[in-house]
């Protein structure tokens, strides 16, 4: 997936497409929620049961866990492994890698096989991968120069 | 990589507290966490062995207010200082927006500081970055302990840029605030 200017910018539309499609993963899997993270860890977005959650932090470690394992899949000859799974007792979270770098993270309680979550990430990758590249392709370099009404005046922070 | 969020107006940035083993990246964190209410701060997650040297990482997201409407939220990183886990530094510097390097003051310690930085500038060239192109603060840690170099020492060894550099006693939290601070806004100034 192409990158440009460094930045991710979300619009309003981008997100809302981004969110159907997530959405629509979650209700067809029966996932409980399902996270996008971006490759540095930051939640890209979430949607389904994250009320009850800590979704900033379970977006940092499971980005991490993906990285790292991807340190192990060079150990054993692969670039790296583009899906995960990891099993609990009563939930399970299974990751996969979107575009080039960003990941999707969903989990899902036990009764619902790992093998319909994977067929319904499959489904649902290129909707994803579409609306975010997008997004990655309009991003300005100079995200506030672009929107100069937006400009945060950094003075008011501390 | 910034994430610019126009739906819910907000802006997240990666902020990475690097340095070599033992410097006070993890106390710097918890310090801010101790100090901070929870409505500002989320929970702190350490990745530690269990003699609590850190494994992976520490994790701390920040709210740190909101300017002209944008909430801005920051995640603060640091990474294992002990030499051994390059791999794991390297990993936590994707995608970074602001490096805080914190140096321990200790006579000591100014070839591992030396080694340290050269270290991070390595890693960074691995994802195309250089200390010019990513916002970069200078901590002296540990100003307190009996046997430090001078501030002048340290700046000649470690702050060829001249960037933003700040003494601490981070385990009493005095420089740390001012750091987090200075590197926020450098961060900030970036984007615009």
């Amino acid at each position: 997936m192409q990158r440009h200017g460094g930045h991710l910018v979300l619009t309003e539309e981008g997100l809302r497409t981004l969110n159907a499609s997530l959405g629509d993963l979650v209700a067809e899997s029966g996932a409980r929620a399902v996270l996008l993270v971006g490759g540095a860890g930051q939640l890209i977005s979430a949607q389904g049961e994250t009320q009850h959650l800590d979704t900033m932090s379970l977006a940092a470690l499971a980005s991490g866990s993906f990285g790292s394992n991807k340190a192990i899949a060079g150990l054993v000859g692969e670039s790296g492994f583009r899906r995960m799974f990891q099993q609990g007792r009563q939930s399970s979270l299974y990751m996969a890698l979107v575009g080039g770098a960003d990941m999707l993270a969903v989990v899902f309680p036990n009764d619902i096989t790992m093998g319909k979550i994977k067929f319904q990430v499959e489904q649902a990758m290129p909707a994803i991968e579409e609306a975010l590249g997008a997004m990655y392709k309009a991003s300005p370099t100079n995200p506030f120069r672009s929107a100069p009404q937006a400009a945060p005046k950094i003075q008011d922070l501390f | 990589m910034a994430l610019i969020n126009y739906a819910s107006r907000e802006i997240n940035c990666k902020l990475v507290y690097y340095g070599t083993g033992l410097g006070g990246k993890t106390t710097n964190l918890e310090y801010i966490f101790k100090q901070l209410a929870p409505g500002i701060r989320g929970e702190m997650i350490s990745l530690a062995t269990e003699t609590e040297r850190t494994l992976f990482f520490d994790f701390l997201p920040l709210d740190l207010g909101s300017v002209q409407g944008f909430k801005t939220k920051f995640s603060l990183y640091t990474v294992p200082g002990q030499v051994e886990y390059n791999a794991s530094r390297k990993l936590i510097l994707n995608g970074v927006d602001g490096i805080v390097f914190v140096a321990d003051s200790q006579v000591e310690k100014m070839g591992e500081n030396i080694e340290s930085l050269r270290n991070m500038e390595e890693n960074l060239a691995e994802y195309g970055l250089t200390l010019d192109s990513v916002p970069f603060v200078l901590q002296y840690n540990k100003r307190d302990m009996p046997n430090v170099s001078s501030f002048e020492e340290l700046e000649a060894a470690l702050n060829q840029r001249g960037v933003p550099s700040f003494e601490a006693v981070a385990v009493e939290g005095s420089g740390v605030f001012a750091t987090l601070k200075a590197i926020s806004k450098s961060v900030l100034n970036r984007l615009s």
